[in-house]
């Protein structure tokens, strides 16, 4: 093991400066692990959210698989990671270096599914723990046996070899394009937390589309990658050669670190002849004795994967600004739509038309038939009520009134709210963030207790009134005139008044509904005095607007609760900070 | 391959083609545009294979670079034509081998082929006929699929859906790449009667392994949900296994039914994307008790039972005015009649013009038709597919606009049988007339005693009834009648009025029904209809599929 401050002294950074931002940048790496790690994202077809899950983990595998124990300890053995296409040969390359079958290989794709971890003794206490790759098992066990019982499980299989130079250690990851789904997620995760490549290809495959893609991202990202050009038959290295080495150099990789290894029969072992492999196990043992270069690789890469980690970050706060500004667009949506339907309840009342119809007809039936004088008669009066309507079967004519108001009002409210759900429902439906948003909202909308709710409003309402007039009748003289009516008379006449006094009825409704309105009025005001039915009368007014207001935002909130529960501004405005940092320090 | 069988083949495509046209055409406005263009697509490309040549079988050679197509094609055609070579990608262009000149052309430019080379096979020398290929027989060499160069991967996708039958080129390194599978072979699921599996290169496997590699390819495959492929190793260089492939090719080149059957596989594909979308192969139309719930709170809220106690009042008024006693009947006048005030109950000249003065509806009442309606629609749509629903709901809500002046010209015209009077009142009232005019004239003879014997003039004595006297029995008689008539009439009407106001109520809810049924009943029946003859073709087609 080597000192500390060995580490840094070769790789060209201040070592006390160093030190601060080290610790500086890990702890703001652990907070954005944990950020990242409460992310969610809405999953909705059109935006593909699997990429965004994918690049998630990435970042989150990224963070604690590499860059916390690589800025931990930059002195820490090179992990060389064996890479490459399912056939290509990585496992055969990795037990040909060893001279040993370490890594099951052999013809049937994808061979290798539990990756194989090489490394001398020396260096156990590097691998042994989980400093690097937290999430996979670690499993031992020699050679091939028992591979096939753990199957494709996250695992990593520790194979201490005193053929592994000190200083490095050698991982045999699964293919990068097999039809196997792990394999190829778990391959991505491996070479992501590589310091250096060994990037296995045939003279039939290094055309293929799907390792391009992870060598321009590794050239991107300044990777050391030293590509191994495997079972080239005899004669066509002169033409193959110059053609990758050109590829090479167009992605910034470096041309100069090829190997090439010809077609030929494997030994009685089933390994490559060492003549073969001479030439890459030696430059390994060379990387792995120069402690200056090892940590010049370590130091680029690390610089490369911060910096794919940013960009990384950057457009995961892209994706999530963009879903906070379509969740916002959708919350629009219900408050337009919502208060639009709290407006046209509120008109309802205000224009007097709630007082066409049946309760227009109702209430002349309470004033044009005599039943209001019949009700001043008092006593005798409500006993003669109940006699004729217990032999009529109809309610007294106060109650048909208060039905009548009763029923509009619960029908307006029904009819407004389940409109507004309606509206709001297909308005979502035409985004692909909202589509997905009503999949997970319950399944009855608007709730099916809607019509318990609005008739429990319009009972609270009642309510309220009531209590106004006995709390405004409260003194003797006035009691006893309520007493002529009836709370309940009085209180529906001043329902009617409360919808007659802004009236807007026209013509010959006017003359009727209004004029019998007027009765109303003023027979409460031979009551309350005028001052007080006008505040009554607006009181009574505010309780309903009140009422409405709360029954329509409780059926609203089915949409903002669900808006609610995915709205995650604090998070976004704390990445979008750290990610700030790391650009800040970067520029420096 | 018999000619009958062929043209049993064609027929049945053709009638599946003609399903889904008709399908479209009924549905076009209610499926996503995607699967539409899809579906016009296959056939717009099976009309033009078809017009093509019947003749020639078009064999295509799919696969990865390196996997050798390119050499299992010479080694096939026992030429070299095409291209071979290390670097990668090999093949840049389609590179055709044909044996049969007539109709070929227009066939390679469908499949925009430019390399053509027309083959001399010599016919049958040492090798018996059946080793040699048919004339109709036109083989592709294609690009591969997984290269870095993207025009590749165009010219295999398209081609992927023109040749007849596909030979899949997959080699011993590649043949497990997730390119092939997840990009190709898993969508092809529907074509497996032609497709063939060539495992090249099957001299790079030790001997002992190649039962173990082909095992694991057949894995790999029905994994893509391709089973009992036919798999055939084989390697181009050597030689080994080629004449295999040959006889197999050989096969398939005289099979002519092949393009049909290729086409109608397309066609099978598109009809069960197209079945997968109907969720329901039958929807139920609206039943009637949710119409007449419907018809009936349309009907009150547009006040029928208003009108019907107009009627009922109104004939009571009139029958008051009409059979009433004289004396006190004309006081009924000074009361309104309710159905004038809503100008209803008179005849009218013209029925079209009619219209009704009752007021505007209230906002309860146009809430609860809104509602009311709402849920009818939503019952009604409830099972059909998502993209079927909200033509529905547009075409209603178009409807309902006009609904209310309909429904108040339908009430106007709707007769509520008060428009004439009883024939029994003119009897009542001449009897109560008669009635009257007895007391009048009975109190006038009475009268007529006591002003005589003021002036001293001798009158007869009236005559007498059972002992009395015929004027007082007159006048007696006339007010008893007249009180009774008019008693017994009262209770009369009432009935009358009760039997009138229930059938006006039905005549109202009639004429209301009518108007929702034309307005907002029919077209959601007509929507379903369309639904269920669609899906009905939909699964027709689905059944002559293989």
């Amino acid at each position: 093991m080597e000192s500390n401050s060995d580490l840094t002294k070769h790789s060209g950074i201040d070592s006390t400066a160093h030190a601060g931002t080290a610790t500086d940048t890990v702890t703001q790496l652990h907070e954005l692990h944990d950020l990242l790690a409460k992310l969610s994202f809405v999953s909705d077809e059109s935006r593909f959210t699997d990429g965004i899950d994918q690049l998630r983990s990435k970042a989150l595998r990224q963070i604690s698989d590499y860059l916390l124990p690589r800025i931990a300890n930059l002195g820490a053995p090179l992990l060389v990671v064996v890479g490459g296409s399912t056939g290509s040969g990585k496992s055969t390359l990795v037990n040909s270096l060893l001279r040993e079958q370490v890594s099951l290989s052999g013809a049937v794709r994808p061979t290798t599914r539990t990756p194989v971890l090489a490394f001398n003794p020396a260096d156990q206490p590097y691998f042994q723990s989980d400093r690097i790759l937290p999430e996979l098992k670690r499993l031992s066990g020699k050679g091939t046996n028992s591979l096939t019982s753990v199957a494709s499980g996250k695992a990593l299989l520790m194979t201490p070899h005193e053929r592994v130079p000190n200083g490095i250690a050698i991982l045999d990851a699964p293919d990068i394009d097999s039809v196997s789904d792990d394999n190829r997620a778990l391959a991505g995760q491996l070479l992501n937390a590589a310091d250096l490549w060994i990037f296995v290809t045939t003279a039939n495959r290094y055309a293929d589309a799907l390792p391009w893609d992870l060598l321009t991202e590794a050239g991107a990202r300044n990777i050391t990658v030293c590509v191994v050009l495997n079972r080239v038959p005899a004669g066509a290295e002169r033409v193959i050669v110059p053609d990758l080495q050109r590829l090479l150099s167009e992605k910034n990789l470096d041309p100069s670190l090829l190997h090439v290894l010809h077609e030929a029969q494997l030994d009685d072992q089933k390994l490559i002849t060492s003549e073969q492999v001479q030439p890459l196990a030696s430059w390994l043992t060379a990387l792995a004795e120069d402690s200056s270069k090892r940590q010049e690789i370590a130091a680029q890469t690390l610089e490369g994967a911060l910096r794919r980690t940013t960009a990384d970050v950057s457009e995961l706060i892209a994706e999530l600004q963009e879903q906070e500004v379509q969740l916002s667009e959708l919350q629009h949506l219900i408050e337009d739509r919502f208060s639009q339907a709290t407006a046209r309840i509120n008109e309802s009342f205000n224009d007097g038309s709630l007082l066409r119809g049946e309760i227009l007809a109702r209430w002349q039936d309470f004033v044009g038939a005599g039943e209001l004088l019949r009700g001043m008669e008092g006593a005798i009066g409500r006993v003669r009520d109940r006699i004729g309507s217990f032999f009529s079967g109809r309610p007294p004519v106060t109650h048909r009134v208060e039905q009548a108001i009763e029923t509009g009002l619960h029908m307006v409210f029904i009819a407004e709210i389940t409109k507004a759900c309606h509206d709001v429902e297909r308005s979502w439906k035409n985004t692909p963030l909202g589509q997905a948003l009503l999949v997970q909202l319950p399944v009855s909308r608007p709730a099916a207790d809607l019509n318990e709710q609005a008739s429990d409003a319009i009972r609270l309402w009642q309510r309220d009134i009531l209590d106004m007039i006995r709390a405004e009748g409260a003194n003797k003289r006035k009691t006893a005139r309520i007493a002529a009516f009836g709370v309940n008379g009085v209180a529906v006449i001043l329902m009617v008044v409360v919808f007659a006094s802004t009236a807007g009825l026209t013509g010959l409704e006017l003359g009727i509904a209004g004029g019998s309105a007027v009765v109303g009025q003023k027979l409460l005001e031979a009551i309350f005095g005028e001052d007080a039915v006008r505040r009554m009368a607006s009181m009574a007014r505010k309780m309903l607007d009140k009422r409405a207001q709360e029954l329509v935002s409780k059926s609203s909130e089915i949409y903002t609760q669900e808006i609610a529960s995915h709205a995650q501004p604090k998070t976004a405005e704390r990445l979008s900070k750290i990610s700030e940092t790391f650009n800040a320090k970067r520029a420096r | 391959m018999s000619e009958r069988k062929i043209i049993r083949a064609s027929n049945g495509l053709n009638e599946q083609i003609n399903c889904i046209v008709e399908a479209m055409q009924l549905a076009e406005p209610f499926l996503e545009p995607t699967a539409v263009d899809q579906a016009a697509n296959v056939i717009a490309r099976s009309n033009s294979r078809r017009q093509m040549s019947a003749e020639h079988v078009v064999v295509g050679l799919f696969g990865a670079t390196g996997s050798g197509k390119s050499t299992m094609f010479n080694a096939l055609v026992g030429q070299e034509l095409a291209t071979t070579g290390v670097i990668r990608p090999t093949t840049t262009q389609t590179v055709a081998a044909i044996w049969e000149q007539d109709g070929a052309s227009e066939l390679l430019d469908w499949l925009e082929v430019d390399a053509r080379h027309l083959m001399h096979e010599p016919r049958a020398q040492n090798d018996s006929y059946k080793r040699s290929f048919d004339s109709g027989l036109l083989l592709l060499d294609l690009p591969d699929m997984d290269s870095t160069a993207a025009d590749h991967h165009e010219i295999s996708s398209r081609l992927v859906g023109q040749v007849d039958y596909l030979v899949w080129v997959l080699d011993p390194q590649k043949y497990a790449d997730a390119s092939i599978h997840h990009g190709y072979l898993s969508s092809l699921r529907t074509q497996q009667g032609n497709l063939l599996i060539v495992l090249n290169q099957i001299d790079r496997v030790a001997e002992d392994d190649r039962k173990l590699v082909i095992e694991s390819l057949r894995q790999a495959l029905s994994l893509s949900g391709l089973e009992n492929l036919p798999i055939l190793g084989a390697s181009a260089i050597t030689g080994e296994g080629v004449a295999e492939v040959r006889a197999k090719l050989v096969t398939v080149s005289k099979n002519k039914a092949l393009s049909t059957r290729r086409l109608r596989s397309d066609v099978d594909q598109v009809i069960l994307k197209l079945q997968e979308e109907c969720v329901v192969e039958k929807v139920d139309l609206p039943s009637k008790l949710d119409q007449v719930e419907l018809e009936r709170v349309i009907a009150k809220a547009h006040g029928s039972e208003y009108i019907a106690d107009a009627v009922e009042t109104s004939y009571l008024l009139r029958g008051a005015a009409r059979t009433g006693w004289p004396l006190t009947s004309w006081l009924v006048r000074f009361r309104n009649d309710p159905l004038k005030r809503m100008n209803l109950g008179r005849q009218h000249e013209d029925p079209e013009l009619a219209l009704t003065s009752r007021p505007e509806l209230s906002v309860a009442e146009s809430a609860s038709i809104d509602h009311s309606i709402n849920s009818f629609v939503s019952e009604a749509s409830d099972q059909l597919p998502e993209s079927w629903k909200e033509p529905l709901r547009q075409t209603v809500n178009a409807r309902i606009a006009l609904l209310d002046d309909g429904i108040d010209a339908a009430i106007a015209r709707t007769p509520l049988g008060v428009e004439r009077s009883s024939w029994w009142w003119p009897v009542v009232k001449t009897t109560q007339w008669v009635a009257l005019l007895a007391v009048l004239a009975g109190s006038l003879w009475l009268a007529a005693y006591p002003v005589a014997g003021y002036f001293q003039f001798e009158l007869p004595d009236a005559p007498r009834a059972e002992g009395i006297a015929l004027p007082t029995l007159m006048v007696l008689i006339g007010l008893l009648l007249g009180v009774i008539l008019g008693l017994s009439c009262s209770f009369i009407n009432r009935i009358v009025a009760k039997l009138k106001r229930r059938k006006a109520l039905r005549n109202i809810e009639r004429s209301v029904s009518q108007v929702v049924r034309q307005a907002i009943v029919d077209p959601v029946e007509q929507h379903l209809d369309t639904y269920n003859s669609y899906a009905a073709l939909i699964a027709s087609a689905a059944k002559k599929a293989d």
